[in-house]
């Protein structure tokens, strides 16, 4: 290996800008991260922010732009239209030709498609990039109803913002309830009444048969499996995410739903790696979170620094806010597979789930909705499989509301009365 | 705003800030800049061209002071109003989190009781007016000799009390309070400018900039008044022990162009004027000597930092956004770094607009709080 490699990212997301960073935190080399979607790197989960006003585009930034100069990292807006891993290099679109030693993939994901009819009619879009949040600027003019497909996180974050413009929306999901895949009912119900109490109307248990348009080929109704028609001016699709893999596949890697990798996020070809969204475990595992792609990143730039440790995935952990309610999750709270402690105050807005195993009462997850909670604690906890018991005998220790708040108070008074 | 959204559990509600022209620098904000300048300038320097807005608070004046209204009665009137009319408009902004409601309430009552009434009360009372809220060098007249050997010479119970008042508050209270809750407990719970910054100023805490160069700047400045302030009152004082020095001229002047530059231009004029343009804090920020011993405490000797939840931070960047010190909270959020900047003044927006809980102010000594 040469004495300052050439290392090329391609993807300015999460996991590639991670990478970069601790990159030149262990080392010297050339750092050259190439983006088709933006100049810069943004914060992601911040365009809803951008969207409603509450920031600028430039507060999206998460480093000044002297950081990318001091660092050494050089950011090239372009297009990789081709990878030759086996002469490493790749080809930009205006035929320019780069070389490299180590190449990361960190592409990511985009919005998946539906595959409805209609679905290409003006109108109708996704959400997941810079670009669909111009093309959303452009697509709310003059909308007085919107739909919002799907029930997932990101769906509820649309909700949110097109009812700032205070635009009706109606949500369609195949689960029977809001974020059902994630939350238990207990959890989705509050969630429900809190985004209905926004204005937000919920067609539960349904799917899109069919979206049409008006003459203009603007999208006008969306057909609902239960038998009724919306009419609508804009459709957002919010139906998950999905690897892009087409530089990859067409690079010749190996390359099934995502870029398949080991647990050093080495690819099918030497020198070339993936990670983040775009990645595939070897076990078929995807990890499509933003969360995940920066613990990606970090690990990855240690790989191609020649310090490669197997990827060890630590518990499942979520943070996300529904409209003004906070929720938090560590570990796997499934509330048919395991036993819970619940905590409900009477506000209707709050809620602590602890799931445990009812053989040997070893937590397994905590829930948390409106409650700010430790991430270390909780974290701690679900891995050592800690006794329920001792976890709400030290409820306490877990808090992490404000100064003045009477959480942590009342849930150690509800956590003293144990469990039922 | 109806019921139903009232009884919504209410985050911070900050859509369409960054739209409005008002709270973000449109021809709005600019009117209300050259009119909060102007008034300071009248007040500070023209009173008579406001002589007949003044006299309106004669009858009030009359009631509580036992002597007609002047300009800085008319002012303090209207300051007082100020913080409690946009105090009950904060109360219901963040009206889902008890430590802004609490810190509110806090800034309200100690503007009205100890930097109002009491003042008042003590000119009907025919002793000096007096706050109880303002310390040397945030006031630098409470440590200077005039002020000094009247209060503590006069025999009089209550200006004696008010002496040892200033000296306990200015060499004991301010390092022991800061070491304990950091410089919060002055700039954000009980200071009268920093009061007026927290509830007028709100609107407009977004419009201070968080780049390392404004950080830069402001380390100079607020430092540089601190440095300048620190030798004047040594001057005025080295000179009061020697009357006959040829310095003592030159400390007197140095002191008048100090209350001109700094106590009017700077902590009013551009203070408050400028609220619109640049931010809530421009004289907490980069003036206020106060706020820069404060600083250096809290920096080095206090239990008082901001601390980070895990790796929860989506780097969003609401809460660099609307810190009104301009501090990059996110560059220290996002790498789960403890926040410990001699700056920041505790108002806890940061963790109030946080949309994933990462930010928690913390004073306890244990890590856990």
């Amino acid at each position: 290996m040469p004495e300052r490699s050439q290392i090329i990212i391609i993807g300015n997301g999460a996991a590639g800008i991670t990478a970069a960073r601790h990159l030149r935190k262990l080392g010297n080399d050339h750092i050259t991260v190439i983006s088709a979607e933006t100049p810069f790197h943004y914060a992601r989960p911040g365009l809803m922010y951008a969207f409603m006003g509450q920031l600028e585009h430039r507060h999206l930034q998460p480093y000044a732009d002297d950081f990318w100069k001091a660092n050494r990292i050089d950011l090239l807006h372009d297009t990789v239209v081709k990878i030759d891993a086996k002469g490493q290099c790749l080809t930009l679109a205006n035929g320019e030709t780069r070389s490299y030693d180590k190449l990361l993939l960190a592409t990511g994901s985009r919005g998946r498609r539906g595959g409805w009819a209609g679905e290409d009619l003006r109108g109708v879009q996704r959400f997941t990039s810079m670009h669909d949040l111009a093309l959303l600027e452009q697509n709310v003019v003059g909308v007085q109803h919107a739909a919002v497909i799907g029930g997932g996180l990101t769906a509820i974050e649309v909700a949110e913002m097109l009812r700032s413009r205070s635009i009706a929306v109606t949500m369609i999901m195949r689960d029977e309830h809001l974020a059902g895949h994630l939350l238990p009912n207990e959890e989705s119900i509050i969630i429900e009444r809190h985004v209905q109490r926004h204005g937000v109307s919920l067609r539960c248990g349904t799917e899109v048969v069919c979206m049409r348009g008006g003459a203009n080929g603007r999208v006008s109704h969306v057909d609902v499996s239960d038998g009724t028609t919306l009419d609508v001016q804009l459709v957002v699709t919010c139906i998950g995410v999905e690897p892009v893999t087409e530089l990859a596949r067409d690079a010749g890697l190996d390359v099934r739903t995502g870029i398949v990798v080991n647990d050093r996020f080495e690819t099918s070809m030497p020198n070339v790696y993936a990670a983040g969204d775009c990645a595939e475990h070897a076990n078929g595992l995807l990890e499509l979170s933003w969360y995940a792609a920066k613990s990606h990143g970090e690990h990855v730039a240690r790989t191609i620094h020649g310090d490669a440790q197997p990827y060890r995935r630590g518990i499942p952990f979520d943070a996300a806010k529904f409209f003004d309610i906070e929720y938090q999750s560590y570990g796997i709270v499934d509330a048919q597979a395991f036993a819970s402690w619940t905590w409900a105050p009477p506000d209707g807005h709050r809620f602590v789930r602890i799931a445990y195993d009812a053989r040997t009462c070893s937590v397994v997850g905590i829930h948390a909705l409106g409650v700010r909670l430790r991430a270390d604690v909780c974290t701690a906890w679900v891995e050592r499989g800690t006794h329920v018991d001792e976890v709400l005998h030290d409820i306490r220790k877990a808090c992490f509301d404000p100064e003045l708040y009477l959480t942590p108070q009342q849930l150690h008074e509800a956590a003293t009365r144990g469990r039922p | 705003m109806n019921l139903v959204q009232i009884t919504l559990p209410p985050s911070v509600d900050n859509t369409n800030t960054m739209r409005s022209g008002w709270k973000r620098r449109g021809v709005a904000a600019y009117l209300l800049g050259i009119v909060l300048t102007t008034f300071y300038v009248l007040v500070y320097w023209y009173p008579e061209a406001l002589a007949g807005f003044t006299v309106l608070f004669d009858p009030l004046s009359e009631w509580m002071r036992r002597a007609p209204a002047d300009q800085w009665f008319m002012y303090g009137s209207l300051y007082t109003l100020a913080i409690l009319v946009m105090g009950v408009r904060m109360l219901y902004r963040y009206r889902g989190n008890r430590y802004q409601m609490w810190r509110t309430w806090s800034v309200m009552v100690f503007q009205l009781v100890a930097a109002y009434i009491l003042p008042a009360l003590f000119l009907a009372m025919e002793r000096q007016e007096f706050y109880l809220t303002y310390f040397w060098p945030l006031k630098p007249e409470y440590l200077l000799p005039g002020s000094i050997d009247v209060l503590l010479g006069s025999g009089d119970a209550l200006l004696t009390f008010l002496g040892g008042w200033t000296l306990v508050m200015s060499f004991v209270a301010v390092p022991v309070l800061t070491y304990f809750f950091g410089k919060r407990w002055y700039c954000s719970w009980v200071c009268g400018c920093g009061g007026l910054a927290e509830t007028l100023g709100d609107p407009f805490r977004q419009n201070g900039s968080y780049s390392m160069t404004s950080w830069k700047i402001e380390r100079w400045t607020v430092h540089s008044v601190l440095v300048i302030i620190v030798g004047v009152t040594a001057a005025l004082w080295w000179t009061h022990g020697h009357p006959d020095s040829v310095l003592a001229p030159y400390a007197q002047t140095t002191w008048r162009v100090y209350g001109f530059v700094i106590g009017g231009l700077f902590s009013g004029v551009i203070g408050v004027g400028f609220y619109p343009i640049l931010g809530s804090r421009i004289w907490c920020r980069f003036g206020c000597p106060m706020a820069a011993i404060l600083g250096v405490l809290q920096k080095w000797f206090s239990r008082f930092r901001i601390t980070t939840n895990g790796g929860q931070c989506i780097s969003c960047g609401n809460c660099s956004a609307y810190c009104e010190m301009g501090i990059d909270v996110r560059s220290y959020a996002q790498r789960g770094m403890d926040i410990k900047r001699a700056s920041c003044v505790g108002c806890g927006v940061c963790s109030s607009v946080c949309p994933r809980g990462v930010l928690r102010l913390e004073s306890s000594n244990a890590k856990r709080g």
